[in-house]
C-alpha cells in the first residue's frame, strides 16, 4: 500500500528531482542575446539617422527640386519584376485579399481546432510549406494577459479587441489573438519574402472576415 | 552600461538560476508534461530576463519568471501545436523511485493535470508547487480570486474524477484533501 501523499508533496517531489539549469551557461546566452540586440538598436539609430538627415539635407540645399511626391523606396516597394509591362503578371500584393486568400477546411488541432490558408498568389509548390493558419480554441474564453517581455500591440477591429504578437517565444512566428464568442482565435502566419508579404491589411482582412463569420 | 548588466547582476542573476531554475522547470514540466521543452521554455524566459534582471530581481523575480514561464508555456503550445500531446506513457528518466515513491505516481499525477485547462492546470501547480496565495495566484493570471477559487475547486474536482481509475489511492485522497484545505 503506498503511503498517502498530497498534492504539495507530489508536486514538491516532481521539483526536488529536476535538476536546475547551468547557471554559467544561462548567463552567457543572456550575454549574448543582450550583445546582440544592442548592436541591432545601435544599427537602427544608425539609419534612422542617416535617412533623416539625408531627407533634410534634400530639402535644405539650395537649387535643389521641391520633394516630390514620387514614392520614395520603402520596405513595402513594389517587387523587382517588371511590373510596366502591359503583359505584367498581378502581384500578389495588387490581389484582393478575398482573391488571394482561402480558407481550408477545419481539422481538430490537438484539442482545438485549426484550418489552414492557402495564399493562392504562392506557387503551387510552396503553398503547404507556408505557415498561415487560424486556430480556433473554444476551451479559452479569454485573452490571458502576458507578462513577458514581448510587448502586444493593441488593435480594436470590429469593436473586438486584437493583440498583434509579431515577436514571441518563437521569434519566426507572428500571432495575432481575439476572442469572440467565448471562444479563442489565433491566426499566426511566418513573414515572407517579397513578393508574397503578408501586409498588415491583409492581415486585418482575414481578421475582420474572420469576426464577421465570412471566413 | 544597461539596465540587467554589471557584476552584482550577474552574481544575482547566476544564483537565482543556480537555486531557482530546477523550480521553474518543474513548474513548466508540470504545465506542459515534456521534460525537455520544459528547460527550453525556462532557459528562454531567464535569457529574455537577464537584460532587464536589475529591475525584475527587485521586486519578486520567482513570481515574475514564474508568470513568464505560464505564458511562454501557452506560446509553445499555440506555435508548436502539441497542446495534449504530452508524453506520459515515457516517463522522464529523472523521476527517481526513491525520492518520488513510484514512477507511476509521477504518471498519475501528470495524467491527471492533462485533463486540466491550461487556466486549471496554471492555478493548480501556483497552488500547490508554488504555495501562492489565491490573491497572488490572481494577480500573476490577471484573473480576480472568486475565479481562482473556483478554477482551483473545479480543477481539483476533475482530477479527482480523472484519478477514479488511478491504482494510486494516495493521490486521489491528495486532491481531496487539497481540495478541503483551501
Amino acid at each position: 500500500m503506498k503511503p498517502e501523499i498530497n498534492l504539495h508533496d507530489a508536486m514538491d517531489a516532481v521539483a526536488a528531482t529536476t535538476p536546475p539549469l547551468d547557471a554559467s551557461d544561462v548567463l552567457a546566452r543572456g550575454k549574448r542575446q543582450r550583445t546582440r540586440r544592442q548592436v541591432l538598436l545601435t544599427a537602427c539609430t544608425t539609419a534612422t539617422v542617416i535617412l533623416g538627415l539625408g531627407t533634410a539635407l534634400a530639402v535644405l540645399s539650395p537649387g535643389s527640386p521641391p520633394p516630390r511626391q514620387a514614392a520614395p523606396p520603402t520596405a513595402d516597394a513594389t517587387p523587382s519584376y517588371p511590373t510596366t509591362s502591359p503583359t505584367a503578371i498581378p502581384t500578389p500584393a495588387s490581389l484582393e485579399p478575398a482573391d488571394r486568400f482561402t480558407k481550408r477546411r477545419e481539422k481538430p488541432f490537438n484539442g482545438a481546432f485549426a484550418s489552414d490558408i492557402i495564399d493562392t498568389s504562392l506557387p503551387s509548390d510552396q503553398r503547404d510549406a507556408s505557415l498561415l493558419r487560424l486556430i480556433r480554441d473554444p476551451h479559452t474564453t479569454t485573452l490571458t494577459e502576458h507578462v513577458d517581455d514581448v510587448t502586444p500591440e493593441r488593435l480594436r477591429i470590429s469593436g473586438i479587441q486584437v493583440r498583434l504578437y509579431l515577436t514571441g517565444s518563437d521569434e519566426d512566428v507572428q500571432q495575432a489573438e481575439w476572442v469572440r464568442d467565448r471562444t479563442l482565435y489565433v491566426l499566426q502566419w511566418k513573414p515572407r519574402a517579397a513578393p508574397y508579404q503578408i501586409s498588415e491589411s491583409d492581415i486585418r482582412w482575414m481578421i475582420t472576415e474572420s469576426i464577421a463569420g465570412r471566413f | 552600461m544597461g539596465i540587467g548588466s554589471g557584476p552584482d547582476v550577474d552574481e544575482s542573476f547566476a544564483a537565482f538560476v543556480a537555486t531557482r531554475s530546477g523550480r521553474l522547470v518543474a513548474h513548466a514540466y508540470l504545465l506542459c508534461g515534456d521534460t525537455e521543452q520544459a528547460r527550453d521554455i525556462v532557459q528562454g524566459v531567464l535569457v529574455r530576463a537577464y537584460r532587464r534582471w536589475g529591475r525584475i530581481e527587485r521586486d519578486d523575480p520567482y513570481a515574475y519568471v514564474a508568470a513568464a514561464v505560464a505564458n511562454a508555456v501557452t506560446d509553445w503550445w499555440r506555435i508548436a501545436h502539441r497542446r495534449y500531446e504530452t508524453p506520459t506513457a515515457a516517463v522522464p528518466e529523472k523521476a527517481g523511485a526513491a525520492a518520488f515513491g513510484a514512477v507511476d505516481d509521477r504518471q498519475a499525477l501528470l495524467a491527471a493535470l492533462r485533463h486540466l485547462t491550461r487556466r486549471e492546470r496554471a492555478v493548480i501547480v501556483l497552488r500547490y508547487l508554488d504555495d501562492r496565495t489565491e490573491a497572488d495566484v490572481a494577480h500573476m493570471l490577471q484573473m480576480r480570486v472568486g475565479t481562482v477559487k473556483a478554477t482551483c475547486h473545479r480543477a481539483l474536482r476533475k482530477m479527482r474524477r480523472e484519478l477514479q481509475d488511478s491504482p494510486l489511492d494516495g493521490l486521489r485522497t491528495a486532491a481531496r484533501q487539497g481540495s478541503q484545505n483551501r
